[in-house]
């Protein structure tokens, strides 16, 4: 008896007009009507010609046009062994760092590389950190405090300083290989050299972009991201902020702090439930989201506020 | 005494290369984590993306695609 079996990659999601089926190896959308899920989910679990055999004579031509449609866009196959391709399991997700990002706002208020220890301490991985108009002496400080730490890619997002000399940062950047972006704002001029790939003077002023929210034209199709998504915010899960006055944020766009630098440690903010409510606030669980097709593969940044049903809704 | 690595990472220091690693230390009935670090002298594979390179997703709200002129 054949079945069709989608490939594992390939995972259907039901929206509320429109649904899609996610490729998430070769990292394509296809958007689909919502009947055609129904006629996934069938198959999932039973045999074609036992489905055909028990739709009703106008459905069939429908069913075979979905069939034909999943095998010729390679979505899947026919097989006589279904049990011999299970399907991946999306009921649970977990990493072993206890956080994962954190978006620093640099400034002198708090210590910084107590900071970067307590950070490396809970394991976290990347670094977005905002730096103000500052000579070249404080960002050589800020790249020594990376040193013996485990982040693997490090972010800095700079305002121009005169003494802020391409040769000199660049060197700067090379050194420090996990720096994967230096960016240098408010520029006098632009500058790119291949000699220094992860660095860029810009003339934008970027801080403009420090309140506004992450673009809904962007499109995440990855499987830790699907993954991560179904049961996490992938925006909020495993974040810390720190503002620039050292106080500890979800996001650094929020008022709400949890704590500061100056008299709590970041393990003891961070194991807050409080803190960590919106880790969990997954896209299954925001209103105007959770019927997306998309809500798996898009960055959703606004504030949520909790509703009474255990809902989110964004806060504009 | 019974010890475990749970989990292991590493920082990209041209050469060597340091590993630091969790280890589950079990003394009678108690468990203990604890981080050790060794040393590895064979360089990684720079393309594989593992050791540097920003995160798989986008961690804040700043597009860095509209920033850097790459869309």
């Amino acid at each position: 008896m054949k079945y069709f079996r989608r490939y594992a990659f390939c995972i259907p999601v039901l929206g509320k007009d429109q649904s899609a089926i996610y490729n998430l190896q070769k990292g394509q959308i296809k958007l689909i009507p919502n009947s055609m899920v129904e006629a996934i989910e069938q198959l999932d679990a039973n045999p074609v010609a036992e489905i055909i055999s028990e739709l009703h004579e106008d459905s069939i031509e429908i069913f075979e046009s979905y069939l034909q449609f999943l095998i010729e866009n390679d979505l899947g196959f026919l097989t006589d062994e279904p049990a011999l391709f299970p399907a991946i399991d999306f009921q649970t997700w977990d990493s072993p760092e206890m956080i994962n990002n954190a978006i620093i706002e640099y400034s002198q208020v708090y210590d910084f590389d107590l900071l970067c220890q307590q950070l490396n301490n809970l394991l976290c991985k990347y670094l977005e950190i905002r730096v103000e108009s500052l000579d070249f002496s404080e960002h050589e400080k800020i790249v020594r405090c990376f040193e013996g730490t485990l982040f693997r890619s490090i972010s800095i997002v700079a305002a121009h300083h005169p003494s802020l000399t391409e040769e000199k940062l660049g060197k700067l950047c090379n050194k420090e290989q996990r720096v994967s972006r230096y960016i240098i704002y408010k520029a006098p001029s632009e500058f790119r050299e291949k000699a220094y790939p992860r660095m860029r003077f810009t003339v934008k002023d970027v801080s403009q972009q420090f309140t506004e929210h992450f673009p809904q034209d962007s499109y995440y199709i990855s499987l830790p991201f699907f993954r991560e998504s179904k049961l996490f915010n992938p925006y909020y899960n495993k974040k810390v902020c720190i503002a620039s006055d050292g106080s500890i944020k979800n996001c650094l766009m929020h008022t709400k702090s949890y704590g500061n630098l100056a008299i709590n440690s970041l393990d003891e903010v961070i194991n807050q439930e409080s803190f960590r409510a919106l880790w969990h606030a997954s896209h299954d669980k925001i209103l105007g989201i959770k019927d997306s097709p998309l809500r798996y593969c898009q960055l959703y940044t606004s504030n949520l506020r909790k509703t009474d049903k255990g809902l989110y809704e964004m806060i504009p | 005494m019974t010890k475990k690595i749970i989990f292991s990472s590493n920082v990209y220091e041209e050469i060597p290369v340091y590993y630091r690693f969790m280890v589950e230390e079990k003394t009678g009935d108690l468990y203990e984590l604890k981080q050790e670090e060794s040393v590895c002298y064979s360089k990684p594979h720079r393309s594989s993306g593992f050791l540097t390179g920003p995160s798989e997703k986008p961690i804040s709200n700043l597009d860095y695609q509209s920033i850097l002129d790459v869309k």
